[in-house]
């Protein structure tokens, strides 16, 4: 076992935990408006990832769309995809959500790998970031002239963490209004929300279409981050870290979620430089040790997490 | 048990005919009928296990019957959603308490306001300016109710610090701001201690006074039951038995049977 920690002072090495970090944030914000918020578990939430980045490659590659329609035309897809599967389940008890998410993100997962002339199958998709590569190096010339123009990562670190604020001050700006008010009295209890006239299933497919939306976003980002989008770039291992971010920023609070994701990926990616003679599964499984154990120092310091209300989650019971 | 004698105010408020429920082989209700008249105090009695819990449900919509109608202000509910039903004007209260705990008072009240058009999604974003002034104003008028109902120094405080009567206090205000026509509340006075219940009966009095509300509540403090309600409705396992004014329905033999049936059962 060898330790190199020269590299965490190099900026693209934090530039780089910044982009994952920040795109964990976004795809995050849409657990926390589910589950924090509504009540109700998504267990699909990479599905919903993988749908965006899938139609957004596919768009551009195939039907030669341009890439803002198509990363437009993405969002709006995974947010059909969530109303269905809501509609599907919603009405049943909130267990049957939980099951047809789990159950729609393998589906989505199988679709990828044998569907092959449309998505590549195991081999994936790539070439879908030429207009993205393009804005990157206009970007990096307008950088330069502050003197960050050998950052060649900077300009998704910026897009992605611009697209965080705006989702991030749009869910809080929607939370203190009388819609998200109804979302959190639903988060409570269903009756007694009902029992008020309020139509709670209407509102869960609309928080999980929102969340599918803040997916599918993350999901363009990671492909763009990545530039090689294949099946396993999507698995159950996302939405699990999803939930770790959650429960490490706190249940109900959308900044918190930013927190989480940063600590999370500071010390997954600072645990990548301990070279430790493993194959590369073995790898994967080492990170959701690690995954587990920042998670239980946290839970041990803070059970209510980094942001979240301890007040709140003793009352609720 | 048919006789539905016609309210001097004109048709019932809530018509029941023949409403029924079972539960695996548990008839829970049982081609229940009933009638309340509008404006008029109405308890429900029975012994436990008689049906008047579910006979809620199925009414407000929180469970669907399996035969018999439901027809509330003239207009056939049998089936439909409970929020639909509660939009309607007939709310109802819980067996046990659902204050929202963790949600302040004042957040609770601000719920219940029927005519918050920001509640829903489209018309926030559509026309997200006006909605502040509504707001305003309903906090004002939902300050205005927790001042009459002794609730205002907790109104920033989660409804879940308050105390067990405080918070069946709490839901009464609640259901005031959103100014149903028809109230159904189940056990309101159950755990409370007596100067607060006799509080919860003068509101549910001065209500139906000041706005000519009608209140169906299940009860089995008697006391409570023969000093207010006008009328009483007694169930039995799973049927309506009796129905009649207080005293009349105190010294009928099948109501005294009922009940002494099931206070054998439960010593046996
Ligand atoms: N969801 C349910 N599933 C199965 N059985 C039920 C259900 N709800 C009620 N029951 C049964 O139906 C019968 C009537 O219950 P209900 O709660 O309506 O009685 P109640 O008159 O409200 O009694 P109490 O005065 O004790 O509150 C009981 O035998 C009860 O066990
Ligand atoms: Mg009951």
């Amino acid at each position: 076992m060898t330790i190199d920690l020269t590299a965490l002072a190099a900026p693209d090495f934090w530039i780089g935990v910044g982009i994952v970090a920040g795109i964990y944030s976004i795809f995050s914000l849409g657990l926390q408006l589910n589950v924090g918020f509504t009540g109700i578990l998504n267990f699909g939430q990479a599905g919903f990832m993988a749908v965006g980045a899938y139609a957004m490659a596919i768009l551009i590659l195939k039907l030669h769309w341009p890439a803002p329609a198509a990363i437009a035309a993405s969002t709006a897809i995974a947010m059909l995809a969530g109303i269905v599967i809501g509609a599907a389940s919603l009405r049943l008890s909130g267990d049957y959500l939980a099951m047809a998410t789990i159950a729609a993100a393998q589906l989505v997962g199988g679709v990828a790998q044998n569907a092959a002339p449309l998505t590549g199958g195991n081999q994936g998709l790539l070439g879908y970031d030429a207009a993205w590569a393009a804005l990157a190096r206009w970007m990096l010339a307008r950088l330069r002239a502050v003197g960050l123009g050998d950052q060649s990562q900077l300009p998704l670190f910026i897009v992605t963490w611009a697209i965080f604020g705006l989702a991030l001050a749009l869910l809080t700006g929607l939370r203190g209004t009388p819609w998200g008010r109804v979302l959190r009295a639903i988060r409570e209890d269903e009756a007694a929300a009902a029992a008020l006239g309020k139509n709670v299933f209407a509102y869960k497919l609309q928080s999980l279409a929102i969340a599918a939306a803040l997916a599918a976003l993350a999901g363009d980002l990671l492909a763009l981050n990545i530039t090689l989008i294949y099946p396993q770039s999507f698995s159950a291992d996302v939405t699990f870290i999803g939930f770790a971010v959650l429960v490490l920023g706190g249940l109900g609070s959308f900044a918190g979620v930013a927190l989480g994701s940063v600590l999370l990926w500071t010390v997954l990616e600072a645990a990548s430089f301990v070279r430790l003679p493993l194959a590369a599964d073995k790898v994967a499984a080492v990170q959701m040790l690690i995954v587990g154990l920042v998670l239980i120092a946290v839970m041990v310091w803070r059970p209510e997490g980094l942001r979240g209300k301890r007040e709140e989650m003793v009352l609720r019971g | 048990m048919a006789s539905r004698p016609a309210a001097p105010g004109g048709a019932p408020i809530l018509d029941v005919r023949d409403l029924c429920r079972a539960f695996g082989g548990v008839r829970a209700v049982d081609r229940a009928s009933l009638a309340v008249e509008r404006g008029s105090i109405t308890a429900l009695i029975g012994p436990n296990g008689a049906g008047k819990t579910t006979l809620f449900n199925l009414v407000t919509g929180f469970l669907r019957p399996d035969a018999g109608d439901v027809v509330f202000d003239d207009q056939p509910v049998t089936g439909r959603p409970a929020h639909v039903i509660a939009r309607l004007g007939m709310m109802r209260t819980f067996q046990l308490t659902k204050a929202l705990a963790a949600m302040t008072v004042l957040d609770n009240m601000l719920l219940a306001a029927q005519d918050q058009p920001a509640e829903h999604l489209a018309r926030l974003l559509a026309g997200p300016a006006g909605w502040r002034r509504r707001e305003a104003a309903n906090r004002a008028r939902a300050l205005g109710i927790l001042e009459r109902f002794r609730l205002a120094a907790q109104a920033r405080a989660y409804a879940g610090t308050l105390s067990g009567g405080q918070r069946k206090l709490l839901e009464l205000a609640r259901l005031l701001m959103a100014a149903p026509r028809l109230v159904l509340l189940d056990e309101p006075l159950a755990g409370v201690n007596p100067v607060l219940g006799r509080e919860i009966l003068a509101h549910v009095h001065a209500l139906r006074r000041e706005r000519g509300t009608t209140f169906l509540f299940i009860e089995h403090d008697m006391e409570a039951v023969m000093n207010n309600a006008d009328t009483v409705i007694v169930m039995a396992q799973g049927r309506v038995i009796a129905r009649g004014r207080p005293r009349d329905v105190r010294r009928d033999p099948a109501v005294i049977d009922a009940y002494l049936g099931a206070h054998a059962e439960d010593t046996a």
